[in-house]
């Protein structure tokens, strides 16, 4: 029988919800819960997800942004162990939905497109997770702030080094 | 210039978003905001920097030019990609009359030299039609940046399925002398009547030797003439009525109509005879009485050109005229549903000019959509009603009207008529 949903494709769906898990992300990670900015986020997700060709992964960016900023004041920088995987969930949420708007619901998704997306979503999850386990593994945190989101940056590029040579000599 | 490249929303949408970030960052002293604001700014440095030039070209072609009626073929997208391509969106609408199992999307990742996509399709009914029309998107730098071309396909002709028709060998209307039809005149032939002794005048090649060394004269085969026939075959598309309304518009009228003409047209060629169409429709078509297996093809040609958009043609045509002109002497077999008026009068008329004729009846099982005692129930049951009385109308005429059924539908009218044809006439 044909039913409605029969009309859409696993991938495709799967898209839409790594995008919803990473706005989801993004309404949690600010912390404080403030009314506006969680309702313009929410509203920027809904729209994002349903129609990925338009503004909506602007509006969801701007509305984790005012959350941020509300959260934290002007002054305070949030701690790391939010910041990294903010900046994790906010990438994956920008790539996600670029994908969105290329995969309608109905469409087949080859395996190497699917791949691909994966593999370009991927490395910055494991590089938050990295910097996260790193950052809750230091016995005590010195220093300010920026120094300590700078260490943590040198660690991330390192990585990154690391996983591009690799890359180059397994293509070579 | 060859880049044709253009930003999508989600460049935009990153660009702003890390913009935002970074310069938040710096006017406030929040390295956090920065930090936020560095992958997205990464991301877009490292694709921009990827996206290469050239164009998207696209060419829809399909495995086979001319299908069959319900046969599957392959709709091949060949897309060439300009450098730093990811991804494509292929988007694929089959062409009139063909259905595709197949989603009309897929999402493929780009090869570097060129993309194959293939989307099956399925001919629903004959037609004269286009493989379809396939739009593709390009997307480069992860959907940053995006480029459209579409390709509409190549013509393709699906040809109504001809279902085998038998019939015996009986045309009321016979001419020449080098047809396959037997005629009751003795002379050159194929067909043995007898054996007779010897006249002067006789061809030598014809003396029987058995018989005449039997009976010590000289004894000749004696054979009947070949006869061959011409067929006009009037095919009235003015009007298609389709069961349950299907917007496939299969097994309407018309779709019976053109079956029964291929059909025909097909069992008559190669039996030797001329056979010849006129589609008496929105525009009259003619198609010239002629013999052989190339004149199928162009009969077939033309009944899958048969205007589906149907309607009254607005200037009166004079079949009658036109077929004494083009095929005097021929049989003709007009193939309509007999739900106009003027239908059973052109029959009569054509008779009338000195032609056989044979009415198909294409209206077949056709049934009103509407319940019993509804509107167009009760329009429809009018409607048969006077189908009816112009059957039984033709019949008075002299004129067979024959509900097509396939295979051995008409030999019980052709034999009638071919006996009405034989006997003696009185003239007036």
């Amino acid at each position: 029988m044909t039913t409605y949903w029969t009309r859409y494709r696993g991938v495709p769906l799967a898209v839409r919800a790594v995008v919803v898990a990473a706005g989801l992300a993004l309404l949690v990670l600010p912390g404080a819960l403030h009314p506006v900015p969680f309702l313009i986020t929410l509203a920027g997700l809904a729209a994002a997800v349903a129609w990925p060709r338009t503004v909506g992964v602007t509006v969801l960016s701007a509305g984790f942004v005012i959350a941020w900023l509300a959260a934290g004041g002007w002054a305070h920088s949030l701690p790391v162990a939010r910041t990294v995987p903010a900046a994790a969930a906010l990438y994956v949420a920008h790539v996600s939905s670029a994908l969105a708007a290329a995969a309608p619901l109905g469409a087949r998704v080859e395996r190497p497109a699917l791949l691909r997306w994966l593999r370009g979503c991927l490395w910055p999850v494991l590089g938050a997770a990295l910097v996260v386990a790193v950052d809750l593994a230091l016995p005590r945190r010195t220093g300010a702030a920026a120094l300590e989101v700078a260490g943590l940056a040198g660690v991330l590029l390192l990585g990154a080094a690391a996983v591009w040579a690799v890359r180059r000599r397994v293509a070579g | 210039m060859t880049v044709a490249w253009r930003p999508s929303i989600a460049l935009f949408a990153a660009a702003g978003t890390a913009g935002v970030l970074l310069f938040g960052g710096v006017a406030l002293h929040r390295p956090d905001l920065i930090a936020l604001g560095a992958p997205l700014l990464v991301w877009l440095l490292v694709q921009v920097a990827r996206a290469g030039e050239g164009q998207l070209r696209v060419r829809l072609r399909g495995a086979a030019a001319t299908l069959l009626e319900d046969q599957g073929t392959l709709a091949r997208a060949r897309i060439a990609t300009p450098a730093g391509t990811d991804l494509l969106t292929v988007s694929y609408v089959p062409g009139e009359w063909l259905g595709s199992p197949d989603p009309p999307d897929a999402v493929v990742a780009a090869r570097p030299d060129e993309t194959l996509v293939e989307f099956e399709v399925t001919a629903r009914r004959w037609a004269r039609t286009s493989i379809g029309l396939v739009q593709v998107t390009a997307w480069a730098g992860q959907g940053l940046f995006w480029q459209e071309r579409d390709s509409t396909g190549q013509p393709l002709k699906i040809l109504p399925y001809r279902e085998r028709f038998s019939v015996g060998d009986a045309l009321p209307v016979t001419t020449g002398l080098v047809g396959a039809h037997r005629s009751r005149r003795p002379g050159e032939g194929t067909d043995l009547a007898g054996v007779r002794p010897f006249q002067v005048g006789d061809r030598l090649k014809r003396i029987n030797w058995p018989v005449s060394l039997r009976t010590g004269a000289l004894h000749v085969s004696a054979t009947v003439t070949d006869l061959d026939a011409t067929v006009m075959i009037v095919l009235d598309s003015s009007t298609d009525l389709v069961p349950g309304d299907d917007p496939a518009r299969l097994g309407g009228t018309l779709d019976t109509a053109v079956h029964a003409a291929a059909a025909l047209a097909e069992h008559y060629l190669r039996a030797g005879d001329r056979v010849g169409l006129i589609d008496d429709g929105p525009a009259t078509r003619t198609v010239l009485p002629a013999a052989g297996r190339a004149h199928l093809d162009r009969i077939v040609d033309a009944l899958i050109g048969v205007n589906t958009t149907t309607g009254r043609r607005t200037a009166p045509l004079h079949l009658a005229n036109l077929l004494s002109r083009i095929a005097p002497r021929a049989m003709v077999i007009l193939i309509t549903p007999l739900l106009e008026q003027a239908r059973p009068e052109l029959a009569v008329e054509i008779a009338r000019s000195g032609h056989t004729v044979l009415v198909v009846d294409s209206l077949g099982d056709y049934a009103a959509n509407g319940p019993p005692g509804s509107t167009a129930d009760l329009a429809w049951r009018l409607q048969k009603l006077q189908h009816d009385a112009d059957v039984d109308r033709l019949a008075d005429a002299g004129i067979a009207a024959v509900r097509w059924q396939g295979s051995g539908a008409l030999n019980t009218a052709l034999v009638r008529l071919s006996r009405a044809a034989a006997a003696p006439r009185l003239r007036r």
